[in-house]
């Protein structure tokens, strides 16, 4: 009983937080079940401990007084709410969307009858009863997924389950290249989004289609077959949908730069955004100097006009390269001694300082005005955009950012195989002994910091490109946090898990862009959800999982009575 | 080892640069402009008034830090509810006409907002504690310093949607308004306040800390966590005690904030969170009286470092930053050095 | 792991097909007789006309290739808008937009053209450069908006020009003063606001003649806006002979100023001029009653802050200070009447938001306004040329609205009005001098 009733409060506490955030406004007149079906789910989850010790009726009464009391609550507030707003009273100036519009799809009535206070009483209970019903639902799914039933259905295969999850992809790449034909009219207006929704799914079903096919051939002409309709989606998407995928395998690149750094070499870098932005404003300023006044007087001083860019998109990838790796050196010489949080702390420091450069640096970076109109990349003069009509300029972005992010895994493949790749894990391992079997350890991390930085310079040049104009408000922590989630929930460690993460926390807000609000919020949730429930990730190396699901071989962090640097500080402690 | 001392020797050798090049710039150009004395206690009185702020929240890091080892990336957020709480108790108290009474009924006021946010605070912490931190206590270190970045940002939005996107204004009732002049200094009534409250506070919390039963249940725990517990010490109760204490003093700080800046807005808590981490740093993480300390050294340098570095006053910020940089280089353990536990050795 | 997998995906294309189930609100539509009378593009790639169907990505297909937008029966005339919803002005952002959609209102119900709805596409640019590109690019890669009323902000504005000069797509922007914004390399730049160039002289004229101020200090946000107007005052100030102490940038979402102030207030200005919006120029006007060397001197900003949110965040600290604002000729009658329109419709009264929603009004009536001379029936359809457009909105002239007659001139100055300077007294803004006084 107890069980229930704490239940049913959280269940209202949830349910007014999104009340309070607005979301039936979204939902219109499909609020209320949504709700009721989101609330039954969220009992069976609560409930689901206790199902184990409590009898069937036990768990029914717990159910529904999770339901009822939830439901008695939630009319209160929202029956409270309807008459301040029918009373004229303006509840906006505290709580910004308690609006009629919110009240009125919770209840299912127009937004006119709570301004003038004509609502039944029936349907205010009509929440009450929604919500009481949601609670013996949810009891009513954790008794089935207790029983008989469920155990069988889970213990049933699909036959040549393999086969159907290598043949997917295919079936939905070519889905997609039929939606594109002209004369199709499935999904109406939807068309599009729909069609770059299978776009991110299908690309996801190919990761685990690769996974799928073991090693061997099968995987070969899997792989092979993969690359291919990969490669022939920037021909047959639109602008829009191409610069999604742009920007996703853009952070394919972060995520599997970062995954190098901390990943492998288990420093937490929390400032990647920094290397990201000197890639992209160094190929800005050699791009469109006329847009930073400082070098347009350099130049002119020197005779040189600033008008046009001073270097291609192709030869200013090893400046990129060059300044991305003396910038990971510079961070990493300071921080050698560092680690756990405050590496983490002091990385963040650092690419808020950069960050701040920018902003400040107005002569040189024009500051929060940004630089603007710089160049795309060419071949041999000519941007292939303008050669054929059948890539527009994001598709040319998104080509270039799949090869970004086949040269940027290749390199992480070789780097994890090789005598750098196990110094790496010997290093994160435990840095003591990793050194007494001959580690250098100072040339270790360097090299970690500098090979994560040149990929995400080489990605900050694209970026660049891709955006035409950049500011500094497009390099702030969030940069740095999203490639870090790349790698969080799509599985730290292993590629497919970087492009999953990719595919999921950058490609699907895109899709759900009605919904741009939540999406910070939605990420936030699913941040800390992750890593209460799965914090190696979905598609995580083996590795990884084992270190992270057993108490003993898990990331080694210094003991509590260790300080932040791993000799022993001034102060003398024992 | 050889490749180690050679780092440690450069890193020493670019401080020394560094270090130089700073007190010449100073030198040069800060005592070249010539500003009065005034202008200088000005900065330094702004300089305080910022530190005590920074010293509230600094005490929370310092005590969560102290006792779970782990940095608590929302306690920024957590300030910012205390203001955003603080500024619906003015609403209140504005429309019940307490904030235009007598003077009594004005203080009874701005305590009750006090209060009132520092609850908002309180709860903001609590709930932290109990969804996004305690599930995950054992994991390595990685795994809460993710969550605690996902509570950051759920916060601060879930404050932008319920809340509304314009920024809140404190109105400053006439009592707290204006300040003290002494010739060509002026001295805030609001800074004063935060000041004073911040050292009450700080003591408050020191005293909590060394003399009480609970101060000593902390302090076992931040020793080590299981002993403490197989000795009898409810661990899961002391570490929502060292929440509850955290995020008040976080909450006072946002309330009082909120009056001397007049505005609060989402995303209030978010820098000054990051600089109080760095003033609890500089004082040596883990340690009370560094965390004030390191907090007023902090307010100063931001406040007068500008000035005397003769750079825009845009960069204060990057002053800051570069003082936790430069602090974990040089002397991680902080001025002050030593963790809580360290103290009863 | 494969049959889960194999499970997830099914159950995603399910909801796929689900998705994909709220039926298009217009009908399907009929594939058109096959419009022969289609202008020979002028890019010269015709491939996709030669098909009949009226489907999206043909209508898409054709408008990216020929320069013209066709809207088939039952679709709409689509206008993007650029409006600061978040940021450091989202009441007046709001303000502007509310107004654009009252707009569409009342062109919708005087018909449309040719039968064809208005709908207005509202992003939001944030008053920020970033953000503008990004809404800049929505709307580059969306080939059925016609033209965009926007930015609200300069930098915001800026920020969109690329990407809309590339797709061809007018704007006409209500309150964006900076004055790069429009000038001969640009066609497609339009706005109804008056340029900077004439406000911070005005300004500088006001300070230094009206007021007989000479030394002053100059504040600026580091935004286009701000620092362009801010230099503006400045370089003409220093022209009728006056002296600037202190030129000050500060940050968009700082809230402390006091070291800026505290460094201003050691030369004794006789005034601050600051650039930027409501926020700032409130906590200014605050903080400075608060620094030594300034008590007495006087504060004056733009029309960024010239609306209620300044007035209420500064409190008092706001009596017996400036603000200037770019005006348009209003006629108080047709005024009313909008305004009885926005308060039956959004329950409030626009001059409690913001004050540029005359403004945002008569761009979209403008941008109506060259449609109308331009758009053609094609069969059922709307054929609207770009190119055409672009002109048309350049040749408007004449036009009545609600601040003033509106005419654009070559560069793309459309707006009627002048520059009105204010004071506050007892929370009110009061007008002092400037365009429109006795």
């Amino acid at each position: 009983m107890n069980k229930g009733l704490t239940t049913g409060l959280i269940a209202f506490g949830s349910l007014t937080y999104l009340i309070l955030t607005g979301v039936p406004i979204r939902l219109a007149q499909a609020a209320l079940p949504v709700l009721a079906v989101l609330a039954a789910l969220f009992f069976s989850l609560m409930l689901r401990r206790q199902g184990r010790e409590s009898s069937s009726s036990e768990l029914l009464a717990s159910g529904l007084t999770a339901g009822v009391v939830a439901g008695l609550l939630t009319t209160a507030e929202v029956w409270l709410f309807s008459s301040l707003l029918g009373n004229g009273i303006k509840v906006q100036p505290i709580f910004d969307k308690i609006v009629p519009l919110n009240m009125a799809a919770l209840l299912g009535v127009r937004a006119g009858a709570i301004i003038k206070g004509e609502v039944a009483l029936g349907q205010y209970a009509l929440i009450a009863i929604y919500l009481a019903a949601a609670g013996l639902a949810g009891s009513l799914l954790v008794l089935f997924t207790r029983s008989g039933a469920a155990a069988r259905l889970r213990g049933v295969r699909i036959p040549g389950g393999r086969w159907l999850t290598i043949v997917l992809p295919f079936v939905l790449f070519a889905y997609i290249y039929y939606l594109g034909l002209s004369g199709v009219t499935a999904f109406g207006n939807n068309r599009n989004i729909v069609r770059l929704l299978i776009v991110l799914v299908a690309t996801g079903t190919g990761l685990f289609a690769l996974r799928a096919a073991q090693e061997g051939l099968v995987q070969l002409v899997t792989g092979a077959l993969l690359a291919a309709a990969l490669l022939s989606l920037p021909f047959i998407l639109n602008q829009f949908q191409n610069s999604v995928m742009s920007i996703v395998f853009i952070f394919v690149m972060m995520g599997l730069g970062l995954n190098i750094v901390v990943g492998y070499a288990g420093l937490l870098d929390l400032g990647y955004v920094a290397f990201f932005a000197i890639g992209a404003y160094v190929y800005a300023f050699v791009s469109a100097p006329f847009s930073s006044p400082y070098i347009s007087s350099l130049l002119a001083g020197m005779g040189i006009s600033p008008d046009a860019p001073l270097l291609g998109y192709w030869s200013a990838i090893p400046l990129a390269i060059i300044t991305a790796a003396i910038g990971g050196i510079l961070l990493g010489i300071p921080v050698l001694r560092l680690r756990g949080d405050y590496l983490a702390i002091v990385t963040l420091g650092f690419g808020e300082i950069i960050r701040l450069f920018l902003l400040n640096l107005d002569e040189l970076t024009n500051g929060p005005r940004g630089l603007l109109r710089i160049a795309q990349p060419t071949i041999f003069g000519a941007a292939p955009p303008d050669l054929t009509s059948h890539l527009d300029a994001q598709g040319w972005i998104f080509l270039l950012a799949i090869f970004g992010s086949a040269v940027v895994a290749f390199v992480a493949i070789r780097l994890n195989d090789s005598r750098l790749g196990r110094a790496w894990v010997a290093m994160r391992e435990d840095e003591d002994v990793a050194q007494a079997t001959g580690v250098h350890l100072v040339q270790t991390k360097l090299l970690a910091f500098a090979i994560g930085a040149i990929c995400a310079g080489l990605a900050g040049q694209l970026y660049a490109a891709r955006q035409i104009n950049i500011f500094p408000e497009n390099f702030t922590l969030f940069v740095s946090i999203d490639a870090l989630s790349l790698i969080i929930v799509g599985g730290m460690g292993s590629i497919p898990g970087v492009v999953l993460g990719a595919l999921a926390l950058k490609g699907l807000p895109e899709v759900l862009r009605g919904v741009d609000e939540y999406r910070i919020i939605v990420f936030a949730a699913l941040l800390i959800v992750m890593m209460i429930v799965r914090p190696e990730g979905i598609l995580p190396s083996a590795r990884r999982r084992r270190e992270l699901h057993s108490q003993l071989g898990a990331i080694p962090v210094p003991a509590p009575d260790e300080g932040p640097l791993d000799e022993e500080i001034e102060g003398g402690r024992s | 080892m050889e490749k180690q001392s050679l780092s440690k020797y450069l890193t020493w050798l670019l401080g020394a640069v560094v270090g130089v090049l700073v007190l010449w710039r100073i030198i040069t150009v800060g005592v070249a402009e010539g500003y009065p004395t005034s202008f200088w206690i000005s900065q330094g009185i702004n300089g305080l008034v910022l530190g005590g702020v920074y010293a509230l929240v600094a005490l929370g890091y310092t005590l969560v830090y102290g006792i779970l080892f782990m940095i608590n990336f929302a306690h920024g957020e957590v300030m910012m509810l205390g203001g955003i709480t603080g500024f619906f108790a003015l609403q209140f108290a504005t429309a019940q006409g307490w904030m235009d009474g007598s003077t009594t009924v004005v203080v009874a006021a701005l305590l009750f907002i006090l209060v009132t946010g520092m609850l908002g605070s309180v709860a903001t912490g609590v709930a932290l504690e109990r969804l996004a931190y305690r599930p995950l206590r054992r994991a390595p270190r990685l795994v809460p310093l993710i969550s605690a970045i996902g509570a950051s940002l759920f916060l601060q939005y879930s404050v932008l949607l319920i809340f509304g996107v314009t920024p809140h204004s404190y109105r400053k009732p006439d009592l707290i308004s204006g300040g003290i002049r002494a010739g060509n200094v002026f001295i805030p009534y609001t800074g004063l306040i935060i000041f004073l409250a911040s050292v009450l506070m700080m003591l408050g919390l020191y005293l909590i800390i060394q003399r009480t039963k609970l101060g000593r249940a902390m302090r076992a725990v931040a020793e080590d966590k299981d002993t403490a517990s197989l000795m009898g010490v409810n661990v899961d109760g002391v570490i929502v005690a060292t929440f509850v204490l955290g995020s008040a003093l976080a909450g006072a700080a946002g309330v009082m904030l909120g009056f001397h800046n007049t505005v609060v807005k989402f995303n209030s808590g978010f820098i000054p969170g990051l600089k109080a981490f760095t003033a609890a740093v500089l004082g040596g993480i883990g340690n009370i009286p560094g965390a004030m300390f390191g907090a007023l050294i902090l307010g100063m340098i931001e406040a007068m470092g500008p000035s005397a570095l003769g750079i825009p006053t845009q960069y204060k910020d990057i002053i800051a930053f570069s003082v936790l940089v430069l602090i974990l280089i040089f002397r991680p353990s902080g001025i002050f050095g030593e963790i809580l536990s360290e103290k009863k050795a | 792991m494969q049959r889960r997998t194999a499970l997830l995906a099914l159950l995603l294309i399910l909801a796929m097909v689900l998705a994909a189930c709220p039926a298009p609100a217009q009908p399907a539509p009929a594939p058109a007789a096959q419009p022969a009378v289609q202008a020979p593009s002028k890019e010269g790639v015709e491939a996709p006309s030669k098909e009949g169907a009226e489907s999206e990505g043909l209508k898409k297909e054709l408008g990216e290739m020929t320069g013209k937008v066709v809207i088939a029966p039952g679709q709409t005339i689509r206008i993007g808008g650029s409006f600061a919803l978040t940021g450091p002005i989202p009441d007046p952002g709001k303000d502007i937009r509310q107004a654009a959609e009252i707009a569409i209102d009342d062109l919708n119900a005087a018909g449309g053209v040719e039968g064809f709805q208005f709908e207005l596409v509202a992003e939001d640019g944030a008053c920020a450069g970033d953000q503008g590109t990004v809404v800049g690019n929505k709307f580059a890669a969306d080939p059925t908006i016609v033209a965009v009323t926007g930015g609200t902000c300069s930098g915001e504005t800026i920020g969109l020009m690329p990407s809309l000069q590339k797709a061809r797509i007018p704007f006409v922007s209500p309150s964006a003063t900076n004055p790069a914004i429009t000038s001969s390399d640009c066609d497609i730049c339009n706005r109804v606001a008056l340029s900077d160039a004439l406000q911070g002289v005005v300004d500088a004229d006001f300070v230094f003649n009206d007021l007989g101020k000479t030394k002053v200090a100059v504040m600026q946000d580091s935004e286009d806006y701000g620092k362009g107007l801010a230099q503006i005052f400045q370089d003409h100030f220093k022209e009728l002979g006056g002296t600037v102490t202190n030129s000050e940038g500060i940050q968009v979402g700082d809230t402390d100023f006091r070291a800026a102030l505290a460094k201003i207030g050691a030369n004794a200005p006789e005034l601050i001029y600051f650039g930027g919006f409501s926020t700032e120029a409130a906590l200014i006007a605050q903080q400075m009653g608060e620094t030594p060397g300034l008590d007495g001197s006087l504060f004056m900003s733009d029309d960024g802050a010239y609306t209620k949110q300044y007035l209420d965040a500064a409190g008092n600290a706001a009596e017996g200070t400036y603000m200037s604002f770019v005006a348009g000729a209003t006629n108080d009658a047709t005024l009313e009447e909008f305004n009885a329109k926005y308060m039956d419709k959004f329950g409030v009264n626009p001059k409690d938001l913001g004050p540029f929603h005359g403004q945002s009004y008569d761009s979209v009536m403008l941008i109506a306004t060259a449609i109308k001379a331009v758009a053609v029936k094609n069969g059922d359809n709307l054929v609207i040329d770009r190119e055409e457009l672009i002109k048309a909105i350049r040749n408007v002239k004449g036009l009545q609205g609600l601040t003033g007659t509106l005419s654009c001139s070559e560069i793309g100055e459309c707006g009627a009005g002048g520059v009105q300077i204010f004071t506050v007294k007892d929370g009110e803004f009061f007008q002092v001098a400037g365009f429109g006084m006795q």
